[in-house]
């Protein structure tokens, strides 16, 4: 008994004493929102709540906090290291044929894709203000894209990336808006076009380089760019050669001016002048200009400090506007300093003295000539942005790994007997063959379909013929042991079989063989080529794949392909005579001479730009040329005067390798970033939706005071067993204007928080609720777990019990 | 011994037998009708993931979808609002809607919020993983009236359409803009479900969802 007393004892102590700690152990703060509402998966575990008659700020405002929700529910997720010596996003997956960037790249690549990009805030006036760069790579409608076109000069054939005017653009995005005219140091100075604001000027960088803004609006930028800093009679701003020094200052009326000095390197003052704040002056014999944008000045001239920008003459401050070109001269001239293809054009900034979000800076790829072909020849290519500032690469293909297929006329051979797959006996089964060796560089890669079994060579056999009317033809493949031919002639047929690797055909009649070419053996059936060879008799032979005039050939089909494109490469081997008779097997040439000609090869391949899929001939290329099955055929006018084609076969099948980001940043091993965990219930509710259940088992935003939303109401009233734990009644709340967020922990059930975003006027619930969707920004260290807000800024902003 | 157990288990088919029989087998049978034929249907498995809905999806596929302006080659009117607002250089989708009264523009958040859920859905089905943070933005904006809307295709717009203000319960597509309309019954509850009805057949052409 006096033991269970001792228990009952402790554990009312305890109770008591979790009572007292518990809040303020527990109590939850604004800088941990939304934090505290996210599952444990991530995913939202909250219900926004909208009174029943709310008014339309609140409908928006809560529209606002679901929108920004609903990207905030999120799990820190594990992002793929790149394979080799990249920083950024790369792939290997681009379709060979006309496969665009933004088929596998996002939209707008960001400093979380690559490093190199920046976010984070700009200061102006005291506050602060995010930013992003990113970079756009094309759009789907306009697209960056890889093509292999034989029939497009400037690709002829080789894969190319094939980039146009406009399309890969640098963006400097303003995530908030900065209304500058509002925070502006005089009447006169408003941010404007027409009145720029030089003395506290918006301070950016754009890709590395720094750049201000004076003036804002009708889509259109006024900025100053070059070397920027603060000059005094001993601190200086080098530009080039030439060190700016400002040794005396005053002020003429009410507007300040300061000496500027010009020394060159070796420290001589070479010119001097007076410039007025806000003017700027050229010294035309050192090619500079420089712009004052601040003076300031003690009354016996002594100088404290004068900002100035200084640059070549004609590109200090320029006008940037909705679009640019890269061929304008003077002040008109708006490329990117150094640049000759890169030029600066705006986004947005319609309105007066003001940025509005997702206004933005573009520097954008505008080559002279359009489009550009950047064209694998072996080698990484890169197509960089200005200041080295990342780069879009191409890298060549997915796997570097083929199988070389030769293919070439051999005659007077002979053949002797297999003995099981891949063996041969002494004894010889036929000799004076004529015929096409495909040889390949990778031993097992062509394999007989009936056995599976792999071979380096293999052989399409004709015999002098027995009789008028008997044909034969073998398919044959090479021994690697015994060093000889092998040829199987138990199973003979009379024609009409597929697979046939004996055939002795009547006429009219064919036999074909379909070879399996497979680096791997195992590989799956899309990383398979198949070579299809169809052979009929004389007197059907007609007319070959090639066509054109005088074009016969015993060959009908000869074919290397996937089982998608069976005709990626066609090989013209014609009749070198006409002759196949009983004393002579048929001699065989590429086309219709000994020498190279342009059918004596073609490929299928797809337009650039999109389009069916057309035949090219390409007997005569000098380069290599891919085509679509993705089979590469190596310089064909190299071999094919000597009757060969030689032919890559991609191990698997063949894509596009390609970056953006930076190459040689040394390898990355990846990183976590954000996994938006989406919402799958109905989060918003009606104040008169909700159940006691939803109470008791979620947390709750609550949009709205206790005069439009019934639950903030029932918090603001107190019970016989607790107190109120809303301060504000309907009836209570305060004379003033304001907003209020208030976090309010086991407000109606233990363990889960409710949010009370409200009110004065329906204008102030709005603003309390941007700040809530600006959490980031606005409330990230906040330790209070209530606010009032006046305005959308930290100023604004002010903690209360 | 085995021929006398057999003979004792032999069984007797009575009537009842046959019916108690044919009951059993008819409960699986009608259980299956009515899930798959009558039952409302409010939750749906998208790729793997279980999703809620405020009513009845067999309901809101009634729903009509109206192309006004499609995009072109699309014969499909559900394919033609996916290609229209699930696309990966959609960089803003903003949610229009005209203030009413008090007591209804509450509605406007509920339908929202339905349409976002979907939308996210969609845009992470075609995003790889490490594409996910670069989804566009979604916000809202009050019209003074539904006339004189534009869009682009950068940003597309969702345009609500209070009972208050509506004529028919109907999806319309007029090229990057998509009107989500309800018609007024003139009782608030009825007006609510055909709200949710029309914002649930856009979702359904988001999710791809077609119930047989």
């Amino acid at each position: 008994m006096k033991f269970e007393k001792s228990i009952a004892t402790f554990l009312a102590a305890l109770m008591s004493l979790i009572s007292v700690a518990y809040p303020v152990l527990a109590a939850t703060n604004l800088g941990q929102y939304p934090g505290f509402l996210l599952n444990s998966d991530g995913s939202l575990g909250a219900l926004i709540v909208v009174g029943s008659s709310a008014s339309t700020q609140d409908v928006i405002g809560a529209a606002d906090l679901v929108a920004r929700l609903a990207q905030a529910a999120a799990v820190s997720t594990n992002i793929p290291g790149t394979s080799a010596n990249i920083n950024g996003l790369e792939k290997n997956t681009l379709n060979i044929n006309f496969g665009n960037i933004t088929d596998e790249f996002p939209a707008a690549i960001r400093s979380f894709h690559y490093n190199g990009l920046q976010q984070g805030t700009i200061s102006f006036r005291s506050n602060n203000y995010n930013y992003h760069e990113e970079i756009v790579p094309g759009t789907s409608a306009d697209p960056i894209y890889f093509s292999h076109d034989f029939g497009t000069s400037g690709i002829n054939g080789t894969e190319t990336m094939v980039v146009g005017s406009n399309q890969l653009k640098y963006r400097y995005v303003f995530e908030q808006a900065i209304n500058c005219t509002a925070l502006a140091t005089s009447a006169q100075n408003t941010c404007t076009y027409d009145n720029p604001e030089y003395t506290n000027p918006i301070k950016v960088t754009l890709l590395g380089k720094p750049f201000i803004m004076v003036g804002i609006g009708g889509g259109r930028v006024k900025m100053l760019s070059g070397s920027v800093g603060a000059a005094t009679a001993t601190s200086g701003v080098t530009y080039g050669s030439y060190t700016i020094y400002s040794d005396l200052g005053g002020t003429s009326g009410s507007t300040p001016f300061a000496r500027i000095l010009v020394k060159d390197a070796s420290g001589n003052t070479v010119e001097s002048h007076v410039i007025s704040q806000g003017d700027s002056y050229d010294f035309t014999a050192e090619n500079i200009t420089v712009k004052v944008t601040s003076a300031k000045s003690l009354t016996d001239g002594t100088v404290i400090e004068t900002a100035v920008v200084v640059g070549p003459i004609n590109s200090v401050e320029k006008t940037y506007s909705s679009s640019c070109d890269v061929t304008s001269t003077g002040t008109s001239d708006t490329r990117f300093p150094g640049e000759t293809s890169w030029c600066i054009q705006v986004s947005g900034f319609t309105n007066p003295g003001a940025i509005a979000a997702n206004d933005a800076i573009e520097v954008v790829y505008k080559p002279q000539t359009s489009p550009q072909y950047f064209k694998y020849t072996g080698t990484t290519i890169t197509l960089p942005l200005p200041n080295n500032y990342g780069e879009i690469g191409f890298e060549g293909w997915n796997y570097n790994t083929f199988a070389t297929l030769t293919f070439k006329y051999i005659e007077g051979i002979s053949a002797n007997f297999m003995t099981g797959a891949g063996s041969t006996n002494d004894t010889q089964a036929a000799s004076n063959l004529n015929g096409i060796e495909i040889d390949s560089d990778v031993a097992g890669s062509i394999v007989d379909p009936t056995t599976t079994t792999g071979y380096s060579r293999a052989y399409i056999l004709f015999n002098q013929t027995f009789g008028a009317t008997t044909y034969p033809v073998l398919i044959g493949f090479y021994d690697s042991t015994h060093g000889r031919i092998g040829v199987d002639l138990s199973s003979c047929d009379t024609g009409g079989v597929e697979n046939s690797k004996c055939a002795q055909m009547t006429a009219p009649g064919w036999t074909s063989f379909k070879f399996t070419i497979s680096y791997a053996g195992g590989a799956s059936d899309t990383d398979k080529q198949f070579l299809f060879v169809n052979v009929t008799t004389p007197d059907i032979a007609a007319a070959c794949e090639a066509g054109g005039s005088g074009c016969t050939s015993l060959f009908t089909s000869f074919d290397l392909g996937t089982a998608a494109l069976p005709n990626g490469v066609i090989l013209s081997w014609m009749n070198k005579t006409a002759t196949w008779n009983a004393g002579n097997a048929p001699k065989f040439r590429l086309y219709t001479s000994d020498s190279s000609e342009d059918k004596d090869v073609s490929i299928q391949n797809t337009p650039a730009g999109g389009g069916a899929v057309v035949q090219s001939d390409i007997g005569k290329a000098t380069q290599d040329v891919v085509a679509n099955s993705g089979a590469i055929v190596v310089a064909p006018a190299s071999y094919s005067g000597g009757q060969q084609i030689v032919v890559k076969v991609p191990a698997q099948a063949l894509a596009v390798k390609a970056y953006i980001g930076k190459i040689g940043a040394g390898a990355t091993t990846g990183g976590t970033y954000q996994q938006i965990v989406p919402v799958t219930s109905s989060v918003a509710r009606l104040d008169s939706e909700i159940t006691s259940s939803d109470k008791s088992s979620k947390d709750l935003i609550l949009v709205g005071g206790p005069c439009v939303n019934t639950l903030v109401a029932s918090l603001a009233t107190a019970s016989a067993n607790a107190t109120a734990k809303y301060p504000f009644t309907c009836a209570s709340w305060l004379a003033r204007n304001f907003g209020s967020i208030r976090v309010i922990d086991d407000a109606f059930a233990t363990g889960h928080q409710v949010v009370v975003v409200a009110g004065t006027r329906a204008a102030d619930t709005r603003l309390a609720a941007n700040v809530l969707q600006q959490y980031d920004t606005l409330l990230t260290g906040q330790t209070s777990s209530a606010v009032e807000v006046t305005s959308l800024s930290t100023s604004g902003i002010t903690a209360v019990s | 011994m085995s021929q006398e157990s057999t003979s004792k288990g032999k069984l007797k088919i009575t009537p009842k037998k046959i019916l108690a029989i044919l009951i059993i087998l008819a409960i699986p049978i009608l259980y299956y009708a009515l899930t798959k034929y009558a039952l409302p249907i409010t939750t749906w498995n998208y790729g793997g993931k279980v999703v809620g809905f405020r009513t009845d999806l067999r309901a809101a596929q009634k729903i009509p979808i109206i192309e006004i302006e499609s995009i072109p080659n699309v014969n499909d009117a559900d394919q033609s609002i996916r290609d229209t607002l699930i696309r990966r250089d959609v960089q803003n989708i903003t949610f229009l809607f005209e203030p009413t009264d008090d007591k209804n523009n509450a509605l406007y958040v509920i339908e929202e919020t339905e349409l976002i859920k979907a939308l996210t859905l969609s845009y992470l089905s075609i995003m790889p993983t490490e594409l996910q943070p670069t989804m566009p933005n979604f916000n809202a904006a009050v019209v003074d009236n539904y006339t004189g809307i534009t869009a682009t295709q950068l940003n597309p717009k969702i345009v609500l359409i209070h009972p208050n203000f509506g004529n028919q319960t109907v999806v319309r597509q007029d090229g990057y803009i998509i009107y989500v309309e309800a018609k007024n019954t003139g009782n608030f509850d009825s007006n609510k479900l055909q709200f949710d009805l029309a914002t649930e057949r856009l979702m359904m052409a988001l999710l791809t969802i077609k119930i047989q």
